[in-house]
C-alpha cells in the first residue's frame, strides 16, 4: 500500500508519465479554457437567481448552433477578461419597454417568473436592432439608472452558466 | 533509458522557450501597462493643484499620445468626440476637461492585451472616470475602451482610442 501511495505521489520520470502529464494538460487547457471555463460572479444585478460570490462554468459551446432565446441566462463580454451576466428578454426585431417593473414586449405582458424582488421600472418602447439581444439582470431593485442593461450584439454572447 | 533522457531534454527546452516567450511578452505588457498608468497620473487632478503643476500635466498628457490619434466616442449619454487629432488639439481638449473639475481620477483595469505584430498593441481594458465638478456634481463613469498603441523609439504611444459600447438602453 505504502508503495502504491509513494508511486502516486512520487511517480517515476518516464515516457509513460510525461505522456500522460503533458495530456492532460492539453486536456485540462481546452476544456476549462474553451469549453467549460469557471468562473467566479461579483455583484448582485442577478440575484436571487445568481448570488455574489457563486461559482459556476461557463459553457462556451452553447450557443455554437443556435441562437440565444428568451429567458437563457447569458454570459457577455464585457471588457478585457470580465463577462457580465444577464438574462435575455427580448429578441432581434421585437419592441420591448417597461412599464410601472412589468416586461411588455410587442405590446403583451410577459410574465416574469425568476423576479423576486419588486421593481417599479419605466423603460420606454423601443426596438432591439436587427443582430441584438436585449438583456437585464433578475435584481431590478436599484433605479434603473443604476442597473447595467440594455441591448447587446448575439457576437459578444460568450456562452452560458452551467447550472 | 537513452531515449527518455532525449525525452526529457526536449520537454525540458520547450518548457524554457514556453517560459522565455512568456517572459518577453510580459515585458511588453508592463511597457503597454505603464503608458496607461502614466496616462492616468497626468489626467488626476487634486484641489489644490497649481497652475504650473496643471501645464505640465497638460504636457505630458500630450506626449503620451501619436499624430495623429484617433478617437471615437460616439452614442455616448455624456458627449461625443471623434476624429483625428493632433498633440495640440489633444491638449487643448484636455485642459478644457481638466479645468471643469475640482477632483478627477482615471483608473484603468481589466486589461486583456494582444500583440498583432511586434510595434502594435490592441488593449481591450475598463475606465473609470471618477471625480466632482467645480459646481460640486460628483461623477463616476465607466467604458469599456479599445485602445491602439504603437511602440515608436521604445515607448509606447496611443494611436487610437474608441469607447465600445456593450448595452445600449
Amino acid at each position: 500500500m505504502s508503495k502504491r501511495v509513494n508511486q502516486f505521489f512520487f511517480p517515476s520520470i518516464n515516457k509513460k508519465f510525461l505522456i500522460r502529464a503533458f495530456l492532460v494538460a492539453l486536456a485540462s487547457y481546452v476544456l476549462f479554457g474553451h469549453i467549460v471555463t469557471p468562473f467566479i460572479i461579483r455583484g448582485s444585478s442577478m440575484e436571487p437567481t445568481y448570488r455574489n460570490g457563486s461559482i459556476n462554468f461557463c459553457l462556451k459551446l452553447r450557443y455554437i448552433l443556435s441562437k440565444p432565446k428568451r429567458f437563457d441566462v447569458v454570459a457577455i463580454h464585457f471588457s478585457g477578461k470580465r463577462w457580465l451576466l444577464k438574462r435575455v428578454v427580448a429578441l432581434e426585431g421585437e419592441e420591448i419597454e417597461f412599464r410601472q417593473g412589468k416586461l411588455i414586449i410587442n405590446g403583451k405582458m410577459i410574465d416574469e417568473p425568476y423576479i423576486k424582488y419588486p421593481c417599479n421600472w419605466d423603460l420606454p418602447l423601443r426596438r432591439v436592432e436587427k443582430g441584438c439581444i436585449y438583456v437585464v439582470g433578475d435584481n431590478r431593485t436599484m433605479p434603473i439608472g443604476e442597473h447595467l442593461f440594455g441591448q447587446t450584439k448575439i457576437e459578444m454572447v460568450i456562452g452560458s452558466p452551467l447550472w | 533509458m537513452v531515449k527518455t533522457r532525449y525525452l526529457i531534454i526536449i520537454f525540458l527546452i520547450l518548457l524554457l522557450g514556453i517560459f522565455l516567450f512568456k517572459y518577453i511578452k510580459s515585458g511588453e505588457e508592463k511597457k503597454v501597462k505603464k503608458a496607461f498608468k502614466l496616462l492616468s497620473n497626468y489626467v488626476e487632478k487634486k484641489p489644490d493643484e497649481d497652475l504650473f503643476s496643471s501645464m505640465n500635466r497638460i504636457k505630458n498628457i500630450s506626449r503620451l499620445f501619436l499624430e495623429p490619434c484617433v478617437f471615437k466616442i460616439e452614442e455616448d449619454p455624456l458627449y461625443c468626440f471623434s476624429g483625428h487629432f493632433t498633440r495640440d488639439e489633444i491638449g487643448g481638449y484636455a485642459l478644457r476637461g481638466r479645468s471643469y473639475f475640482l477632483e478627477l481620477s482615471l483608473e484603468f483595469d481589466d486589461f486583456k492585451i494582444e500583440f498583432p505584430d511586434r510595434e502594435t498593441a490592441h488593449v481591450l481594458l475598463r475606465g473609470r472616470l471618477t471625480g466632482k465638478s467645480k459646481i460640486g456634481e460628483n461623477i463616476e463613469e465607466v467604458r469599456q475602451l479599445l485602445c491602439i498603441l504603437k511602440k515608436v523609439e521604445n515607448n509606447w504611444l496611443f494611436q487610437h482610442f474608441e469607447v465600445n459600447e456593450i448595452l445600449k438602453k
